[in-house]
């Protein structure tokens, strides 16, 4: 019995360093952001902004909906200053909540118009382009689907791997909804119910279409260039499909930012999200190895990319791209 | 001389009776101690509040409501899926545990110690670094198929260690009568062995059913949907929704059906020995020819169980190619794992022992009630759990939301069982009639806690609290959900890049957990019940 | 040691009712021994008297200081009452000399004479000290139960059938033991049993109970031979009872006409004989069933000297004890069996006739 007072009296004296730990030398402020954009990315520009403002950042990093519904939840007494998307829905999910506080023009100004809300009220800092991975020796080229919503036909039965319960997935999805309609985006996911293997995240879409495990893969294009850039494990046998044509499946989802009003630290916070769509926030982007699409304007993208000029993506408005009516959708088609 | 005359009838004294072993101690009836009562119903309460929650929700979403979100083919399609993987794991478990205890228990089995803590090893390993294992090697383990068999790996200790301590104890006198009245060794096993051995057995395999139905990591990385994979997806994507809610009370049902099976099945027969006498420890069946294939089998078994997943991630350990290795990181969720165990099993056992008490000392419907209340834990997945802690904290308890106390809380509701099962045991150790001797000799009821309760009751209080130190530092799913900014743990950061297919960067965090689940598993390869008196 | 007074002590459980009005007295320095058969509420006299348990009415005195009544009761810690359970329960963690000095105070603990004279006491060699109860026999763990209970001088020691769960081999050995100890120490005790042999080798006094009520508390050898009622009678020891006419202070039965103990008005009875007071004879040479001096009912007259007159009975089985013996008998005349004890180097044979005589007086009981 000594020995488990004793390792209590230690863990409790433990915890409450590790936790003390995070609190780091510095300026007197800390930022508290929630994000769900990946972590490596996000570090690296949250470094730039402490080097060049001397604030300290505090991450919470999780899914799409799970901050953003959790933020929904917490309402006005959320600790969180900052909000990071990694697509735009749940960003407009928060924003419908009347969450978020107006940001800087200056911020604004930093971005092309369609990479801003209409409310202004939250802005994009990075964008990713939805692709077809396939298999070159399993699915020949010449028979790779012209528009996204082929999938969902007689033809691609077991031939499609999908992160459904991904936020990235369900952007798509919102994607195809705007772009066709609810119904054809009905048809669509019930279509996909019946042809589409499930995997937990874009990765394991990749390493299955790679391994040969299924002949295409719906995901964003950054995770085959990570790859190709690191080992090639996951890719070396796969290709992409840039759907282009203004298909919805050319749709380039963006990662938003955003200050939330309840924030303790306003004018940090826009500092913050300045800083993400600013020239030096976006080059760290660029230059880091997360291989997404800067949006600042001027902002040439890292080279290996196939320009984003070149997409062609479809044009939505990406503050109404509805996150929660598509979990209904998926829930309905039997996705979720 | 006294004299007197026929008495009145009056009934018998229910203390007194020769079959009683020990006098009817102070509080053998149902009088309970008022402060002691009141931590029992606060414990017991704490551990209803996640089932109380999906209830109130149901409730309060209505009828129509619940039957549209419930009633979809989706969920059929998640019944069937979670339906046959626990009735073909519970059915694998239960021969292959009660095979691989017979083997080391009652054979000639060659190095029995060493089968034993191999057999009881896999516990080490928590299923989802078995998964995680299996499915970095390869694909093929996806799917039904692979889910059994890598479920059954993971949780046929859970069935093995209470049958093998059930046929220690069994009186080989019923055996041999059995075969001195013309059954065969084979009748014998089947009509006098096995019916002992059914509480075993029914207790192990409700263990692993319900470790089953709150499986999530494994699932998730083997691709086989489940109740625990489709809240956490519904999580994820709705938060604390209806449609989250009400798959978890479908879950929830299944969780409590099964409870009541086990107690309907267990049935009122009693199995310890009747009569007096000691029971002497039982003949070995020879195996001879059957040696080596009884080894190869076992062999085999530990293999697949330990030899693959442990190699595979030593392989990634040493091989891992993924982004570089963030040592502090790794540090400091060790820490933290650590920190949170050890708090939590202290935690878990303090709030045990009141309704452990009231169970062994108290013995009643009242005591019995709380009881079972406490076990209600276990039987809820740790994402329901977590759901409702998150839930009932920010619509009700702000201060508490995102704190490691609610984090704690969520650890104790899910563990209580663990520890209740051996606080129980433990307080058994201390019967009320040495309490009554004690205070005969002089000491007081503080003095006697000490001097006699606590340093008998000590032991088992100390094997409880292991056991739910390995669960917290193995727990998954409610720290995702539960765990305050930055909270890193073991568990949460292996999660994070595996889901990446980072298999390198997560490997040293399942390392780490293997290697601090160890000792408390080794604890319980150990023999109890050396040394007690006579 | 003090003396133990038990007045009117009544306990019920719910709606059962385990004592009804309990008068005992124990004299200072003594043994008395509560002898009843199981569920007849020993138990539970010695758990109020311990303290472990309050009385709904009724008050319990040591030494004339009353423990428990008129709604006061004092905590079993400060009655310096000596407990030995059933099974001896000594303290599983603790050694033996832990176990013994665990009554005494802090200070007197670490000092090891207390405890080899205790052992000497009890009569268990004093390098049992060190070890621990599971190291011990039954016996021994009894003894050291009882040790640990004289310890600190307690003002009466209470033992709860102690011996009940030994072999048999080792009951008499640790009898003898415990009751010389007790006689050493000068204790006063309680002890209780549903073994009279027990009760009745070891005890100054019995009280014996029977569902709740005390029926007889008198010597040794006054509950025996004067048992108070015809159940009491079967209870202590081995009862010959036999219809019987009653003229005069004389009791005709089927074993002829006996004196009866104490003048009872004439009518039907029922006697009691002890087994030992029937003995046997050999049958009169030529003995047919129904010859020689018996009377045509087979009423005989009773001969104290053994010789000539009796009854005439068939043996139907010997139970050969050693040291004594059962036999079993059927009377000839009337069919009646009864039952004899022998000198065990006297038996005579199944099947033969032998002619009974009576020894001493029986005792007359109302006849059901």
């Amino acid at each position: 019995m000594r020995w488990r007072v004793l390792g209590a009296a230690v863990g409790t004296a433990v915890v409450v360093l590790a936790s003390a730990c995070g609190l780091g030398p510095g300026s007197g402020t800390e930022l508290t952001v929630y994000s769900a954009q990946h972590e490596d990315l996000v570090r690296v520009m949250l470094d730039g902004f402490a080097r060049e403002t001397g604030i300290d950042v505090k991450l919470r990093s999780g899914g799409d909906f799970e901050l953003g519904n959790q933020l929904v939840q917490e309402g006005s007494a959320s600790p969180a200053d900052v909000f990071l998307t990694e697509n735009s829905p749940a960003m407009t999910l928060v924003s419908g909540q009347g969450l978020l506080a107006p940001l800087d023009a200056g911020t604004l100004a930093q971005v092309p118009p369609q990479y801003a809300s209409s409310g202004k009220d939250w802005v994009g800092f990075a964008a990713r382009s939805t692709v077809l991975a396939y298999n070159p020796s399993l699915q020949p080229e010449r028979e790779l689907p012209t528009s996204i919503m082929d999938l969902a036909g007689p033809r691609w039965e077991d031939a499609v791997g999908i992160a459904a319960a991904g936020a990235d997935f369900q952007a798509i999805v919102s994607a195809v909804v705007a772009v066709r309609g609810e119904a054809a985006a009905q048809a669509w996911l019930r279509g996909l119910k019946a042809n589409a293997k499930i995997y937990r995240s874009n990765v394991a879409v990749m390493a299955a279409v790679n391994s040969g495990e299924v002949r295409t893969g719906l995901m964003y294009h950054y995770y085959w260039y990570k790859d190709r850039a690191e080992s090639g494990g996951n890719s070396a046998d796969t290709e992409l499909k840039f759907f282009g044509n203004s298909d919805a499946g050319a749709f380039v989802s963006v990662s938003g930012a955003g200050v939330l009003k309840s924030s303790r630290h306003a004018a940090d916070a826009q500092k913050l999200v300045r800083y993400l769509t600013s020239r030096s926030g976006q080059e760290a982007l660029v230059d880091s190895d997360a291989l997404e699409y800067p949006v600042g304007t001027g902002i040439a993208a890292n080279s290996t990319l196939k320009p984003l000029s070149e997409l062609d993506p479809p044009t939505v408005d990406i503050g109404r791209l509805n996150g929660p009516r598509v979990v209904e959708l998926m829930q309905q088609a039997g996705l979720l | 001389m006294a004299l007197i005359s026929d008495p009145r009838p009056v009934a018998v004294d229910p203390d007194d009776g020769g079959a009683a072993a020990y006098p009817a101690g102070p509080g053998a009836r149902p009088s309970y101690p008022p402060l002691l009562l009141l931590a029992a119903v606060a414990v017991a309460l704490l551990a209803l509040v996640p089932l109380g929650f999906v209830v109130g929700y149901t409730i309060s979403t209505g009828w129509a409501e619940t039957v549209r979100l419930v009633v979809r083919p989706r969920t059929a399609d998640l019944l069937w899926n979670t339906a046959r993987l626990t009735a073909g794991c519970v059915l694998l478990c239960a021969v292959v545990g009660t095979a691989a205890a017979w083997l080391v228990e009652r054979s000639s089995l060659p190095g029995r110690r060493v089968w034993n803590v191999l057999l009881v090893a896999p516990l080490a390993v928590p299923a989802f670094v078995n998964g995680y294992g299996w499915v970095s090697i390869t694909s093929a383990v996806t799917g039904y198929a692979g889910a059994l068999l890598i479920v059954t790996l993971s949780y046929f200790p859970l069935v093995h260690l209470p049958v093998a301590a059930a046929l220690r104890g069994l009186d080989p006198g019923l055996e041999e009568t059995a075969c001195a009245l013309g059954l065969s060794r084979w009748g014998a096993f089947r009509r006098v062995v096995l019916p002992q051995l059914r509480p075993a057995l029914l207790g192990g395999s409700l263990l692993v059913a319900l470790h089953l139905l709150a499986e999530f990591g494994a699932l998730q990385l083997l691709r086989y949907a489940t109740f625990t994979t489709a809240i956490y997806d519904q999580y994820q994507s709705s938060f604390a929704s209806a449609a989250a809610t009400m798959l978890a009370g479908v879950l929830v049902l299944c969780c409590l059906l099964l409870l009541l099976a086990e107690i309907r099945l267990r049935g009122r027969a009693r199995y310890a020995r009747l009569g007096g006498g000691a029971p002497r420890p039982a003949g070995r069946t020879r195996l001879g020819r059957l040696t080596v294939p009884a080894l190869a089998g076992l062999g085999a078994l530990v293999a697949l169980a330990l030899a693959v997943p442990l190699g595979s991630l030593v392989r990634w350990l040493v091989t891992g190619t993924s982004t570089a290795f963030d040592g502090r990181v790794l540090a400091e969720a060790a820490v933290t794992s650590l920190g949170l165990g050890a708090v939590a099993a202290g935690v878990t056992t303090l709030l045990a022992v009141p309704v452990a008490w009231l169970a062994v000392r108290h013995r009643g419907r009242l005591s019995t009630l709380l009881e079972r209340s406490t076990y209600v834990g276990s039987a809820l997945p740790g994402i329901v759990v977590a759901l409702a802690l998150v839930t009932i904290a920010i619509r009700g308890a702000r201060p508490l939301y995102q704190t490691t106390p609610l984090l704690v809380a969520g650890y104790a509701i899910l563990f209580l069982p663990r520890a209740m099962v051996t606080v129980r045991s433990a307080l058994a150790q201390a019967p009320p009639v040495l309490d009554s001797v004690a205070h005969s000799l002089g000491a007081g009821t503080l003095s006697t806690l000490r001097r006699v309760t606590l340093p008998l009751v000590a032991p088992g209080l100390g094997a409880g609290a292991a056991l739910v130190f390995l669960a917290v530092v193995t727990e998954l799913t409610a720290t995702l959900l539960l765990s305050p900014i930055g909270t890193r743990t073991l568990a949460t950061e292996f999660w994070q890049q595996s889901s990446s297919l980072a298999y390198g960067a997560a490997a040293p965090y399942a390392a780490l957990m293997v290697l601090i689940s160890a000792p408390a598993t080794w604890l319980l390869t150990r023999e109890p019940g050396r040394g007690t008196p006579r | 040691m003090t003396s133990l007074t038990v007045d009117g002590v009544t306990k019920s459980f719910g709606s059962t009712h385990v004592l009804a009005g309990i008068d005992l007295h124990v004299p200072a320095r003594s043994l008395t021994a509560v002898l009843g058969p199981s569920g007849c509420g020993k138990t539970t006299l010695l758990r109020l008297i311990a303290g472990f348990d309050d009385p709904d009415a009724g008050s319990i005195a040591l030494d004339g200081e009353v423990v428990v009544g008129a709604g006061r009761s004092r905590p079993p810690q400060r009655r310096r009452v000596g407990y030995v359970p059933q099974e001896g329960a000594l303290f599983p963690h603790l050694s033996v000399a832990a176990n013994i000095t665990f009554g005494l105070p802090r200070r007197s603990r670490a000092g090891s004479t207390r405890v080899g004279e205790l052992l000497e006491l009890v009569g268990l060699d004093a390098e049992l000290a060190r070890r621990h109860p599971h190291e011990l026999s039954g016996g021994q763990q009894q003894r050291v139960a009882l040790a640990r209970a004289l310890a600190p001088e307690p003002s009466i020691v209470l033992l709860d059938e102690p011996f009940s769960s030994l072999d048999a081999g080792l009951r008499e050995s640790t009898r003898r033991a415990v009751a010389a100890a007790l006689t050493a120490a000068s204790a006063t005790a309680v002890l209780v049993t549903h073994d009279q042999a027990e009760a009745l080798s070891l005890a100054d006094q019995v009280a014996v109970m029977r569902q709740g009520r005390l029926v007889q508390l008198d010597s040794p050898e006054g509950v025996y031979r004067t048992p108070s009622d015809a159940g009491v009678a079967g209870f202590v020891g081995e009862a010959v009872l036999l219809p019987a006419e009653i003229r005069a202070g004389l009791a005709s039965c089927v074993l002829g006409s006996l004196r009866v103990r104490w003048p009872r008005a004439d009518g039907p009875a029922r006697v009691l004989l002890r087994p030992e007071q029937i003995l046997l004879h050999a049958a009169p040479p030529g003995g047919e069933p129904g010859s020689a001096g018996a009377g045509r009912d087979g009423a005989g007259r009773a001969d104290e000297r053994g010789g000539g007159e009796g009854v005439e009975a068939r043996v139907r089985d010997v139970s050969f004890f050693g040291h004594d013996a059962a036999v079993r008998l059927e009377l000839v005349a009337a069919g009646t069996e009864v039952l004899a004890r022998v000198a065990g180097h006297e038996l005579p044979a199944p099947g033969s006739v032998v002619r009974l005589t009576v020894a001493g007086d029986a005792l007359a009981y109302p006849p059901t």
